[in-house]
């Protein structure tokens, strides 16, 4: 009886089919895990629509940085069909930007660097700044990415052929020079001719870099700036460094975001300076609350060193999201949602 | 009985063939002795965040390759940090830490240290092969990857680059600073030290001054400079040329002792060149009230602009912004900061206080070096041998 049981017992020992998992076959691939993740749809609809989520399958390694659905909604994309009507070119370069040709765990990034560059798919390269903890408290860490103003909102999601972090904004990088992107947009055309009246427009196409805070024709006319009125406003009466060169920060390139980073980094969330060419200064400083991932939100202002009791004398805040941290070959450009120098405070005396 | 006797003449067999095994021991022939410095204490902010932090490489005879990457070197000081304000007589401070980054070479790198020289303990002194070397400091990224593993694209951004000459048995001091506050340009001081040359008595402690601060530091404007409040009085820095008065006091609050009370040692004057300052000195056992085994006494040292009194300075000891014409450092017990002295800037005693034979503790006169850099201010202390405890 046993002997006959015996060649069964040996027989039941055979696993043919055994598959012992792939080390990596347990990560989905960066197109596959995109495709099937809902608060990605809309970023994996402008990589189908551009042919890249093949490529995204491809042996990489990669790191992505990719905006969430909200990151696309706030540029008034909501759909996938939104995408149609964009130009292919230009969106697969916009997406390649956002896609780095290396693998990039965020335990590679040097803590508390700034700006650090990193090539990505679009030939060019993003800044990335990692407040990892303040150097007063390094026991407190706080590891905040920051990639070109849009703030890392899931960082080190593993994939088979790279890695995944999610920002809440989209990077918005325009091939050019501050001037071009001013000029090509109707709604800061009084600000472009008002910088032209005063000599202060030609330096923009030049080496920066810069830090532009534009007012709109909007925001212009509500402190009785017009296409119409600018003719009062002539550089013989006026002073044009501190009327219009107020916005015009030299050798600065801010991302709205350096400041909480360097407010969780060195305890200071603020910056000021001498506004160039006049007497006044200006001041600048901005927040963000990272867990509510709401915008950055950022104030603009000016005083008199000379009366220093009087503090900021007058400051502009701004949240529009959508349109800050616009990156340019020579600058960042901000939108500046109001007036911090009143004509009648640039008056020649 | 016969395999007992085997036994053992197979024990002394292989004991006989390990005892034969040889011990190379790393040595340098004709060494210098080097101490390496990164004086760089930058302000680091929104204004500034395009310039590199001040997190250094040093490599002695880098090997580059064809893209201008050095790839090895003979000697590598890597992780490089802004330096401490106390650089202590003996590199014991470090075997306690976790964190790579190093306050000085040799510091925490596991390298051959100086003799015994005149006395004189050197082994917070790297031994270096002695001749012509050229010497190249890297900025590297924060972070803990050793600098030749690091990618090659961040492997080459030069702080310094030039040729020193080391002389044998000669005790050098390098410091990478800043040489110009507004074009920021970046140099070296190779100090040839004298202090195991010169005639220094054990009974007395000896400090010399230096103000390696950039030039036009303190005639910048303090927006431009970072807030240190540590520095007391002196956190924007000192003006270019100031007088030094010692005060020595006992300990609590800032009773002098007769004979010690604004002392005048001397001037120092804003230089970022290699000679050595001379040494000023006062007696160990200052307070005649002393047993001569211990004492507690510190070091209150005023910097003041020429021609301001000590005894009537018209700015207060509290963090006032001076405009350059005033300093305050205090030498007090272990460095840490008193109530009694807002506007100092505190540093450790000059007077070591050791357990040392029967005496727990026992006074040992050193002596001191102190650098001023850009409203900041450094003590490098240099004791000699002495008894180890008997407990």
């Amino acid at each position: 009886m046993m002997l006959s049981l015996l060649p069964l017992a040996f027989s039941a020992c055979k696993h043919d089919e055994l598959a012992v998992p792939g080390e990596k076959e347990s990560f989905r691939l960066a197109g596959d895990f995109i495709r099937n993740n809902y608060d990605l749809s809309l970023f994996n609809a402008a990589m189908e629509y551009t042919g890249l989520a093949e490529e995204m399958n491809g042996p990489g390694p990669y790191t992505l940085l990719v905006p969430g659905n909200t990151a696309f909604n706030e540029l008034g994309i909501t759909r996938p069909s939104d995408f149609q009507k964009l130009n292919k070119d230009s969106l697969k370069a916009a997406l390649q930007y956002h896609i780095l040709s290396r693998r990039l765990p965020s335990s590679a990034i040097p803590a508390n660097g700034v700006d650090i560059r990193y090539a990505n798919l679009a030939n060019k390269e993003v800044y990335l700044t990692y407040a990892a903890f303040p150097v007063d408290y390094p026991q407190f860490p706080t590891n905040h990415i920051y990639v070109n103003g849009s703030f890392v909102t899931k960082k080190d999601v593993v994939l088979a052929n790279g890695i995944l972090y999610v920002l809440d904004k989209v990077i918005k990088y325009n091939p050019g020079t501050v001037q071009d992107w001013l000029a090509a947009r109707p709604e800061y055309s009084v600000f472009v001719a008002a910088l032209k009246q005063f000599g202060l427009w030609n330096q923009l196409s030049g080496e920066g870099p810069f830090t532009v805070l534009a007012p709109d024709n909007e925001a212009l006319a509500k402190a009785g700036i017009t296409m119409e009125s600018l003719q009062l406003y002539t550089p013989e009466r006026y002073l044009g460094a501190r009327l219009f060169g107020v916005y015009l920060l030299r050798k600065r390139h801010f991302f709205l975001t350096d400041f909480p980073a360097f407010s969780s980094m060195y305890g200071a969330s603020g910056t000021q300076a001498a506004i160039e060419g006049d007497s006044y200064e200006y001041t600048m400083s901005a927040t963000k609350n990272t867990y509510q991932v709401s915008p950055t939100v950022y104030t603009f202002g000016y005083q008199d060193p000379a009366r220093p009791f009087l503090g900021v004398l007058r400051s502009v805040t701004g949240n529009t999201s959508r349109r800050n941290d616009n990156l340019t070959d020579n600058g960042v450009v901000h939108y500046l949602p109001g007036v911090v120098v009143m004509p009648e405070e640039a008056l020649k005396k | 009985m016969t395999k007992i006797m085997h036994l053992l003449a197979a024990c002394t067999l292989v004991w006989s063939f390990s005892s034969c095994s040889k011990v190379d021991y790393t040595e340098i022939e004709r060494p210098a002795y080097l101490r390496v410095f990164n004086d760089l204490n930058l302000k680091i902010g929104l204004e500034n965040k395009d310039e590199e932090r001040p997190f250094l490489c040093m490599l002695i005879d880098p090997v580059i390759d064809k893209d201008g990457v050095p790839v090895s070197a003979a000697i590598k000081g890597d992780f490089l940090d802004q330096r401490e304000p106390y650089a202590p007589p003996y590199p014991s401070h470090l075997g306690s830490s976790t964190s790579k980054n190093n306050p000085e070479y040799p510091g925490k790198e596991n390298v051959l240290v100086g003799p015994v020289l005149n006395g004189f303990d050197l082994s917070s002194w790297a031994q270096v092969p002695s001749g012509k070397h050229r010497i190249v400091f890297y900025y590297r990224p924060v972070n803990e990857v050793s600098f030749f593993d690091l990618e090659p694209k961040v492997r080459s951004n030069k702080v310094v680059d030039t040729v020193i000459d080391l002389g044998v048995e000669e005790v050098y001091t390098m410091h990478v600073l800043q040489r110009n506050f507004i074009t920021k340009e970046k140099g070296i001081i190779l100090r040839k030290e004298n202090f195991h040359q010169l005639p220094l008595s054990d009974s007395m402690v000896y400090v010399n001054f230096y103000n390696y601060s950039a030039d036009g530091f303190w005639q910048a404007d303090k927006s431009l400079k970072k807030n240190q409040f540590n520095s007391g009085v002196m956190q924007y820095g000192i003006r270019d040329e100031m007088n030094i008065w010692l005060s020595i006091c006992k300990p609590g609050g800032w009773n002098t002792i007769p004979g010690y009370r604004f002392a005048y040692l001397g001037q120092v004057k804003r230089n970022t060149g290699n000679h050595v300052a001379p040494y000023f000195s006062f007696p160990l056992f200052a307070n005649s009230a002393s047993n001569h085994i211990v004492t507690d006494i510190w070091q209150r040292i005023s910097l003041l602009a020429p021609g301001i009194d000590p005894e009537i300075i018209p700015h207060g000891d509290y963090a006032t912004i001076a405009d350059g014409a005033y300093g305050l450092i205090a030498c007090y017990g272990n460095g840490t900061r008193q109530n009694f002295e807002r506007g100092a800037l505190f540093l450790p005693s000059m007077i070591v206080n050791i357990h040392s034979g029967v005496y727990n503790p026992r006074s040992f006169a050193t002596v001191n070096t102190i650098e001023v850099v850009n409203g900041n201010a450094y003590l490098t202390t240099i004791q000699r041998k002495y008894e180890p405890p008997v407990y």
